[in-house]
């Protein structure tokens, strides 16, 4: 008899313990895992060429010519960096290694924050012209054009929800950062410039 | 009797005891489970902090196995949230070196060890956590069953091949980045075929432009040639045609060109010896691919984007009527298509497009003395905000414009 009740309990004891762990296994099977990927991150650089500066007519309506003159044409380059809040700094830094290296023979990195490629208003292009205006009319009028460099680039931190029997993916949270970059190289006056006229 | 009686109180003491101790274990991997689930929950930082100290606390003692290892990597993965990237790769290395874990909670802690490192600017441990980690999707891929997982290994397989060839490429080391891309085309050869369309051309591409900004200009010709032979529908193919072309009229002059920033300056490079040699008998191949293009219906940014330097080809050789009328076309075909190729990349160069031709436009048609079709034009233009070089510009040509406007015909009735 007392073996007999000490073989029943052993039994339950067992089975209860298996139960639970069956239990457990079953719970975990519903409970998905999770992991981050760093997308690749996509970039699309495109160079057109386009109007770049526009200058003058300047007219001199006086009786005396105007020597000496100067017109300095500036092109700046822009960096348009952003993140959504929740997105890592550490993938807006990544984005923005990343879409430097296409620009890097005229536009440094320059990170500020730990991520951001600062806004820089800086200098890529310029150009001096000096010109003369002749007396009583005399008029000058100038045009450039340049290529313009775009590269619009993304990053993304994917949050995988993933099955974690079939490992498939149940579902995914993406956390972005952009970058829009415009750049000017090759400045150069266009073909018939500059103009002199006498009006 | 009473002896007995002392017995059956023994073997009950007994049974309730190990009955208490089973219970007592069981609770407390219930316990562990439910604050689990909760952790998934949770939003705040102060209860993340708080559920990952449960969760530290309990799972010291969990039996079963599993749980223990998904805890742990749970721990790992909310320490990674809060931002605690250091706590984050110390407890997912020892979940990724214990023999306990599954093979695919082995498999996502490597992952995320890779993606922390990397995040850290650890370029040289990254890339060896990213070497083991396709390692394990190799081994994984030979006893994965179904399309989900399967599509699930791809997709960790594509970032890991495409996270080695970033950090390459920022390190300048093209060849090394290259050669990443290659073992990835001979991965997705055996893939699904939905993958392999996906993916395949894209790395073709990636190969191509690599090789052309080491001076591999037949590298670059085989692997474009890939793509614009076996995969049509490649939303880049469009330009890659121009750009092959442009390769093979300067190979034909013998131009040195400097190809480090790949083949999407190309078009440019071209327009650029135009405007500064002038017309040559070697460009009739161009010009043509040039009209074709243009006749295509079915508009799309890239079409948009060739017809866009047709039109400066035209305005470099002197045709400028011609060049015109191209700017007015793009005008009015993106006018019409506003709805086409909306994703962010797609209308930031399509806005830009619209915006230079009209410029454009609007300096032609003050140079053909046109000086109201062109301010109208420049009225056209939307104020972007963000664009101050358009803004800018457009400001500098109306009042150019209206000086013309104003002097040139007075000018011109005088000479009469």
């Amino acid at each position: 008899m007392k073996k007999l009740l000490l073989l029943f309990s052993g039994c339950i004891m067992f089975a209860s313990a298996a139960l639970a762990g069956d239990r457990i296994a079953e719970e975990l099977s519903k409970l998905p895992f999770e992991m981050a990927i760093i997308e690749p991150v996509e970039i699309e650089n495109v160079s057109i060429w386009v109007p770049a500066v526009k200058s003058g007519p300047f007219i001199n309506r006086s009786c005396l010519p105007k020597q000496g003159l100067m017109k300095l044409s500036v092109l700046p380059a822009t960096v348009d960096h952003r993140k959504e809040e929740n997105c890592p700094p550490s993938v807006a830094r990544i984005l923005a290694e990343i879409v430097s290296v296409h620009h890097e023979k005229v536009l440094p990195l320059t990170i500020f924050n730990g991520w951001q490629w600062e806004y820089s208003y800086s200098l890529c292009q310029y150009d001096e012209t000096l010109y003369t205006l002749l007396q009583r009319g005399g008029s000058w009028e100038n045009c450039h054009e340049a290529i313009l460099n775009i590269s619009i680039g993304q990053a993304i931190l994917s949050w995988l929800e993933v099955g974690p029997i079939k490992m498939d993916i149940l579902d995914v949270k993406k956390l972005k950062s952009n970058a829009y970059v415009h750049v000017f190289t090759s400045m150069r006056t266009r073909n018939g410039y500059p103009k002199k006229r006498s009006l | 009797m009473d002896i007995q009686k002392n017995e059956v109180c023994k073997v009950y003491l007994t049974i309730a005891f190990f009955l208490l101790v089973t219970n007592m274990l069981v609770a407390n991997d219930q316990d562990a489970l439910s604050v689990l689930k909760k952790s998934y929950q949770v939003t705040t930082e102060n209860e993340q902090k708080a559920v990952i100290q449960k969760l530290q606390g309990l799972c010291g003692n969990c039996k079963n196995k599993e749980l223990q290892s998904r805890i742990q990597y749970r721990i790992g993965i909310m320490l990674f949230k809060s931002g605690n990237f250091k706590r984050a790769h110390k407890q997912l290395v020892g979940i990724a070196s214990n023999a306990v874990s599954t093979s695919r909670i082995e498999l996502a802690s490597i992952n995320m060890i890779a993606q922390i490192e990397r995040m850290q600017g650890h370029d040289r441990q990254a890339l060896e956590y990213y070497d083991q980690l396709i390692k394990n999707i190799l081994d994984a891929r030979k006893d994965a069953s179904g399309d989900k997982s399967m599509q699930m290994l791809e997709k960790l397989y594509i970032s890991s091949v495409f996270a080695k060839a970033e950090i390459y490429t920022f390190q300048k080391k093209s060849i090394e980045a290259r050669k990443e891309y290659q073992n990835a085309i001979i991965f997705f050869e055996k893939a699904l075929l939905e993958s392999k369309r996906k993916y395949i051309p894209v790395l073709c591409d990636h190969i191509s432009q690599l090789a052309l900004k080491i001076g591999d200009i037949k590298g670059y010709k085989e692997y474009s040639k890939i793509i614009i032979n076996d995969y049509p529908a490649y939303n880049r193919l469009p330009l890659m045609k121009l750009e092959s072309l442009v390769i093979r009229f300067f190979e034909s002059k013998k131009i040195k060109q400097d190809y480090t920033n790949g083949s999407t300056e190309l078009p440019v490079q071209l327009i650029r010896y135009v405007k500064e040699v002038g017309n040559s008998e070697n460009l009739g191949e161009i010009e043509s691919y040039f009209k074709k293009c243009c006749e295509q219906k079915n508009a799309n940014k890239n079409l948009w984007l060739i017809k866009y330097h047709y039109a400066w080809f035209l305005d470099a050789i002197g045709k400028k009527e011609r060049a015109g009328h191209l700017f007015d076309d793009i005008i009015s075909e993106i006018n019409l298509n506003t709805a086409a190729q909306d994703d962010g990349k797609g209308s930031y160069v399509k806005e830009r497009l619209l915006n230079y031709s009209k410029l454009q436009k609007a300096l032609l048609s003050g140079e053909n003395k046109q000086y109201k079709e062109g301010l109208e034009y420049l009225a056209s233009i939307q104020n972007d905000t963000k664009d101050t070089h358009v803004a800018e510009l457009a400001d500098e040509m109306r009042n150019s414009l209206e000086i013309l406007k104003r002097e040139v015909p007075i000018n011109e009735c005088k000479k009469q």
